[in-house]
């Protein structure tokens, strides 16, 4: 009797063995053959590793490549389709994330060893491009790959002490008043000339029953969009002062940004629920045509687009009391590449390409976000409204993490609190206090 | 809400039915919540993305089917429903078979440890999945299990603490007689165990493999971090990161949802049946 | 029970694999907590620091005690409603009441739903320019509200969520049980007259203590360790005002950060899984007690 159980015990774990072995022949065959949707196949006459006289560099090799959200899967793939064209014999296999999780996974797969060979970061923006330059993760291309495309600025998010650790993008991450010109037009309003002209349109956007701005007070970010054009147009001087030397985070010119946004929310500008909605909620009802603007990140455009391609979209920069037009702009990280990838030609050919005028036109053209580079124009009218700005300026959460004091966290109790600002959790002057405490 | 006269005797006092007309209430409207949800998603699903944006409540004028076609044919669908049914039966598989040999033996046998070891079973509830990502990625990794739908399978397999408690606990509700006199027939443990307590066990079986069908269905967390290549994602998946970017094909979203919905609801109670059929002739009612 | 060897036959199959995937990932976890790591960077070995910054450093602690508090306000409302409406409606399906099949449809369907596509859901419901509630309001001529974005009546969405969304499983627990109930017992009471009430209280109840105590152990569980509803629902950032943050969203931001907020601590969040972990076994420990002193457990 004792026999039959040891018996059953060994089958069962031999059942799952089986099962586990039989699982990886029958992957590894289908993995070959997964050249369907996402992935760009090679030709089958190139193959082996050594055909690299026949091809270009890195021939016959094969890249994976991580983008941390699925926002970017349309530039990725026309990039890589475009690529494939001059490099057939490079076999790319591209794999989205969710932003939530993105740099989790990333963390992970180095810790396993089975780093993707490029992949995005988002450079000196976050602490991670650093902690992976540290852990000597990260391939330091400063004369491997072109750069000449990008400015200094650009280039600052991928420096670290001076060497370059991924491709930056001349892709300019910006916010802007979307707007919605029918109903504008319906109303009989305008692009505002100074800040008090804007002011002005809302109550009689409100009057109407649309509400002006559809805004969301749940989610940070969405928050720091909206916050950093209306701190831009109400205090261009403290941004101005930023750019040279340490500001107080709770200088009265932050706050009184803030207190402007209340004040706003108290009138109803925002509609009523404005603290319950989401990013996506927010978009979706000035894309309906619930309401008639929107400030936001300028990265939404093609979102917007798609989601409603036939509304009449427009778009500004909230002008200052003077008139000027401040434009909020960061510059934004491409990819990486894994200093132990088993492809190295094959990236650094990949990322030279995605350096490239050529690369960058269709980054740039797919996510329909603003050029930061003369050589490259847009056809598409939103963006060159956008464009029209009279001078830019620095971001407030870059400053938060500029200045942040050794040990500190700020951006992190940003995060956290930001939102309470918004549904009166917390006071404008307190939040602002807390997060001066923690830098310079 | 009425009951059927014959089990329902007691005298309809004024504050049983206040107490009835309550529950009918919370009845109605829960049920109109759910419609509502369902129905219009499905109705959703059938219309095209300009119509969506100013009628997102009601019915379509224009049925299409195109933005079935569109996933199914064009964003690789019906590859992500193999995946994910191939995924779940295995693990499932693996998962009732182990819990319940463990629970067989920890339910009916005395040992030393035993009471230790039911708590040590406990213990994979108390943490967070996303805690031990690090250590599993590696461990799979080392075993070339890393994005294969086996090696996830054995992962859900061992989070295994909740039916098993259950499992425990309605096998020591089964009368011994049986399995006694099974055993003085001279049947061996097992066959007691496979003849006797499982078919015995019909209705919990169900009830946790249905139970843990649906969340190993719509678990997107592991196989966003073990299922990474494109031949093996699955269903739920390739729903959630539709969903990351829900504004800009949102018409798809809809019919992503029905697609990713329809078989769970088919298996759920083509099977829930079960659990009421599976019981009539069982040994329990003696 | 037997006294016999033959149960490591049983449970080594299911020991070794839930040891090797379950538990060592654990230990692991538990031995990240003593140092401060990044996940990918050096690690800083740093004893009790991270329990201490947890529960002592001012902001820190006041983040966790009331993602606690919430916790166990979820605990409170799990046991005094959410428990007691999966037993009704699993003992109202089991006699079999007309419309039972519709009934049971209703009652399961929201149960299937991935907790992805209930924040879907919660968007076109309470959304307050575009969602349902709103619009249905404004039209009857009511004052529109912020649903979720109310403070005051967040955390009770929440609970309304879990009740629509998650009776299922629970009074699966309680059906399955009751189909187990032998047909005589039911009968003999019948004859006897009893009406439905003192049917369930006196026949069907004590029938269910495996149910009962199953499902009294797993709800405390699930209540400590609530994360993707109120994470769909209120962000990661816990919802307006923290009203719906959790323990287990604590730990996931401070573990993972984000793509635009990058910071990974991975020793800090797993101290705080310890700790939530120590405070569960605890809870089940005491559970586990009090069943046994009222009898429920065998």
């Amino acid at each position: 009797m004792k026999m039959k159980f040891r018996i059953l015990s060994i089958l069962t774990v031999m059942v799952m063995l089986i099962v586990v072995i039989a699982g990886c022949g029958g992957t590894d065959e289908t993995t070959t053959k997964d050249g369907g949707t996402t992935t760009t196949a090679a030709p089958d006459e190139s193959g082996s590793e050594t055909s690299e006289s026949e091809g270009g560099p890195g021939a016959g090799q094969s890249l994976v490549i991580w983008e941390h959200t699925p926002q970017f899967e349309k530039p990725l793939v026309d990039l890589i389709t475009a690529f494939n064209e001059k490099n057939p014999d490079i076999k790319i296999e591209y794999q989205i994330k969710t932003s939530d999780q993105y740099y989790n996974l990333l963390a992970t797969t180095i810790q396993a060893g089975e780093t993707p060979d490029l992949f995005w970061t988002n450079g000196t923006a976050t602490s991670n491009l650093g902690s992976y330059v540290s852990q000597g993760v990260i391939m330091d291309i400063t004369d491997k790959v072109d750069l000449s495309l990008f400015t200094d600025t650009m280039k600052e998010i991928v420096t670290i002490d001076g060497k370059q650790y991924a491709s930056p993008t001349v892709e300019v991450g910006g916010r802007a008043v979307f707007y919605n010109k029918d109903i504008f037009e319906d109303l009989g309003l305008s692009i505002p000339k100074d800040f008090a002209e804007f002011e002005s349109m809302l109550p009689t956007i409100k009057d109407a029953g649309i509400i002006p701005m559809s805004f969301s007070g749940s989610d940070p970010w969405a928050v720091l969009f909206h916050f950093e054009p209306v701190l831009a147009a109400m205090s261009p001087d403290w941004l101005e002062e930023s750019k040279t030397q340490d500001v107080k985070i709770n200088d009265a010119r932050v706050t009184t940004a803030y207190d402007k946004m209340l004040e706003w929310a108290d009138a109803g500008y925002y509609g009523t629920g404005f603290v319950g909605v989401d990013e996506g909620g927010a978009l979706l009802a000035f894309s309906k045509g619930e309401a008639a603007m929107c400030i936001e990140g300028t990265w939404n455009i093609q979102t917007i687009q798609e989601n409603n391609p036939e509304l009449n979209l427009g778009a500004f920069q909230l002008p200052t009391a003077d008139g000027r037009r401040p434009f909020v702009g960061t510059s934004s990280c491409g990819f990486s590449i894994s200093e132990k990838t088993e492809s190295p030609e094959a990236a650094i050919e990949f990322l030279n390409f995605f350096a490239s005028i050529e690369g960058q036109e269709i980054w740039i053209k797919a996510l329909d976000s603003i050029p930061g580079t003369p050589e490259i124009v847009s056809e598409n009218p939103v963006i060159n409204d956008i464009a029209q700005f009279d001078f830019q300026t620095a971001s407030f959460y870059d400053i938060l993490g500029k200045q942040q004091l050794e040990g500190e966290n700020p951006r992190q109790v940003w995060e956290e609190d930001q939102t309470k600002v918004m549904s009166k959790g917390i006071e404008p002057q307190e939040f602002l206090d807390t997060l001066a405490s923690m830098t310079r | 809400m009425v009951f059927r006269k014959k089990e329902f005797k007691i005298a309809e006092s004024a504050s049983v039915r206040l107490v009835k007309n309550t529950i009918s209430v919370i009845l109605v409207v829960y049920t109109f919540i759910t419609l509502f949800l369902f129905g219009n998603t499905i109705l959703s699903s059938f219309k095209e993305k300009q119509e969506l944006i100013n009628n997102t409540i009601g019915i379509p004028k224009r049925f299409t089917l195109e933005n079935y076609r569109t996933l199914l044919v064009e964003k690789d669908f019906l590859r992500y429903f193999f995946n994910s049914f191939f995924l779940v039966f295995l693990s499932l598989f693996l998962l009732l078979l182990v819990a319940s040999m463990a629970a067989y033996g920890l339910s009916s046998f005395k040992f030393r440890g035993n009471s230790v070891l039911q708590t040590y079973f406990l213990i994979g509830l108390m943490f967070p999945i996303q805690l031990g990502i690090l250590p599993l990625f590696i461990m799979l990794t080392r075993l070339h299990l890393n994005n294969t739908i086996p090696g996830l399978a054995l992962l859900y397999a061992a989070n295994m603490s909740f039916p098993l408690l259950v499992f425990s606990k309605f096998f020591r509700g089964i009368p011994t007689s049986l399995s006694e006199s099974a055993r003085i027939d001279g049947a061996g443990e097992f066959r007691v165990f496979l003849s006797i307590i499982i078919p015995m066990s019909k209705p919990v079986l169900f009830t946790m493999g249905l139970i843990n069908f649906v969340t190993i269905w719509n678990d997107f967390y592991m196989p966003l971090v073990f299922l990474t290549k494109n031949s093996v994602r699955t269903l739920t998946l390739a729903v959630y990161t539709f969903m990351a970017n829900f504004l800009a094909n949102w018409h798809l979203v809809f019919a992503a949802v029905v697609v990713a919905l329809l078989p769970v609801i088919i298996v759920f109670f083509r099977f829930s049946d079960q659990i009421v059929s599976g019981l009539t002739g069982g040994a329990v009612k003696e | 029970m037997k006294k016999s060897k033959k149960y490591i036959a049983f449970i080594a199959p299911a020991f070794i694999l839930y040891t090797v995937f379950m538990i060592i990932p654990i230990l692991f976890a538990m031995y990240y907590s003593f140092f401060n790591w990044n996940g990918i960077g050096d690690m800083v070995f740093i004893g009790l620091n991270n329990f201490k910054r947890l529960l002592t450093e001012p902001r820190m602690s006041r983040i966790f005690f009331n993602a606690l508090s919430n916790n166990f306000v979820y605990l409170l409302c799990v046991m005094v409603l959410i428990t007691p409406i999966q037993l009704f409606f699993a003992y109202v399906l089991n006699i079999k009441i007309r419309a039972h099949k519709y009934l049971q449809l209703m009652l399961f369907l929201p149960y299937v739903v991935s907790t992805s596509i209930v924040g879907f859901f919660a968007t076109l419901m309470f959304d307050p320019n575009i969602g349902v509630l709103n619009s249905i309001l404004s039209s009857l001529g009511l004052e529109e509200s912020a649903w979720l974005g109310n403070p005051d009546l967040s955390f009770k969405i929440f609970v309304g969520v879990v009740i629509w969304q998650c009776i299922g499983s629970g009074m699966m627990i309680f059906y399955a049980n009751m189909k187990e109930i032998p047909d005589s017992l039911i009968e003999a009471s019948i004859i006897d007259g009893a009406g439905e009430l003192r049917k369930f209280f006196n026949v069907v109840l004590p029938q269910l203590t495996s149910s009962l105590s199953t499902n009294i152990t797993l709800s405390v569980i699930f209540a400590l360790t609530m994360f993707d509803i109120p994470f769909m629902l209120g962000g990661p950032q816990g919802g307006v005002n923290n009203t719906i943050d959790f323990v287990n969203m604590v730990f996931y931001r401070y573990a993972f950060g984000g793509a635009y907020f990058g910071e990974t601590s991975l020793g800090f969040g797993s101290s705080i899984s310890v700790t939530m972990f120590l405070i569960i076994l605890t809870m089940s420990m005491l559970v586990k007690a009090l069943l046994k002193k009222v009898k429920i457990d065998y």
